[in-house]
């Protein structure tokens, strides 16, 4: 299988007839001749893990897994408690976790099966800077700066980015909103003075 | 905790940073991690060394093109600026003619820029699943130490990996051994 992925980006050739030392000194597509470079990993030549399916109980007095009745379970879920089969044992950071567990992302290192964190930081520069900047719709800078900062004081304590300091940046972009609501209501009320 | 404050992990070469589209490669001890921010969320993806099978660097000719686009609109933009300096009749559109002129330095910067990063490529990191297209790794230079990189992790694990495969894969930048 995994010997069998490798392919030809561009033709898309297989490359599975070849063995580890032919790959390893392809300069050239055996068949479209694109120039390539093939480094092999530690899992070429080797068959993927596969699950394993769970055993059936045998006696009344074996443990039943809480998803599947009719199999018997293995482990305990290290979060919830739940006699689990082997196809529901889920291995996650060295932890025996249930589906349920693992999708709600209940207990565990956070980050360790973790796929997306939404970016507020980035959403409250986007509703300061955007309207200003857009010169079109400057005119709804007030707003957004006011949902900018509702944003900032509601997401404050969510989780931040793993690469940037987004609670810094969330932090500026709250000021920046202020800024930006005194000077839109300085304006608001220079004008009103003066036509009055 | 911010990957870079994180002691389990190392950052790999190879990252990009855009105004809403960074890039960044981190190695730990049993897995890569790609963090890729898309518009305004940060994604995650976990590669488990054990279960790599390959990087295949192919050329591209991205440069290529880059360089062709600026050329032209130099040119372009060249040949108008001097249309307008010797063809016009007013003292204006001469103005406008010679800051026509200055533009094309500004493109030749940027071709210039283009040829010192370096040849393009593209590089594709095959596990025993899928085979992914690693953003961010399109020029030579960044994919071939991004390579080194994580050809220093995984040495351990190729060379005790099946017969199959090499006993020693040749990291660029190494000195070499003694057979």
């Amino acid at each position: 299988m995994s010997a069998s992925a490798l392919t030809c980006p561009r033709c898309h050739e297989s490359l599975a007839p070849l063995t580890a030392a032919e790959l390893a000194a392809l300069t050239n597509c055996p068949r479209c001749r694109q120039v390539l470079e093939i480094t092999l990993l530690p899992a070429y030549g080797r068959a993927p893990t596969v699950g394993q399916v769970g055993s059936n109980r045998t006696a009344d007095d074996d443990p039943a897994c809480f998803f599947h009745a009719s199999k018997r379970a293995e482990v305990p879920c290290d979060q919830c408690g739940r006699f689990l089969c082997a196809l529901c044992q889920l291995v996650v950071a060295g932890q025996n976790l249930c589906p349920t567990c693992l999708a709600s992302g209940a207990g565990g290192p956070r980050g360790a099966w973790e796929k997306e964190r939404f970016r507020w930081d980035l959403l409250a520069w986007f509703l300061v800077l955007g309207p200003p900047l857009s010169l079109c719709l400057w005119f709804l800078s007030p707003l957004t700066s006011l949902v900018a900062l509702g944003i900032g004081v509601w997401k404050l304590n969510s989780p931040p980015s793993r690469i940037h300091r987004s609670r810094r940046r969330l932090v500026v972009a709250v000021l920046a909103a202020v800024v930006l609501l005194l000077a839109a209501g300085g304006l608001i009320t220079f004008l009103a003075t003066n036509r009055s | 905790m911010r990957l870079a404050e994180d002691p389990a992990y190392t950052r790999l070469p190879g990252s990009r940073r855009a105004l809403m589209g960074d890039v960044q490669y981190w190695l730990a001890r049993d897995h890569l991690l790609l963090v890729e921010v898309v518009g305004m969320v940060e994604k995650y993806r976990r590669f488990d060394l054990q279960e790599l099978v390959a990087l295949t660097v192919r050329p591209t000719r991205q440069r290529l093109w880059q360089m062709l686009v600026l050329g032209l609109l130099a040119g372009a933009i060249l040949a108008f600026g001097v249309f307008l300096i010797f063809l016009s009749p007013t003292d204006e559109t001469r103005l406008i003619g010679e800051v026509c002129l200055g533009l094309p330095v500004i493109l030749l910067g940027a071709m210039g820029g283009v040829l010192w990063v370096g040849p393009s490529c593209e590089l594709r990191l095959t596990t025993s699943v899928q085979t992914l297209v690693l953003p961010g790794l399109n020029r030579r230079k960044g994919a071939e130490k991004f390579r080194a990189a994580l050809l220093r992790a995984v040495q351990p694990m190729v060379a005790a990996s099946s017969p199959a495969a090499p006993t020693r894969v040749e990291v660029p930048g190494d000195p070499p051994t003694a057979a």
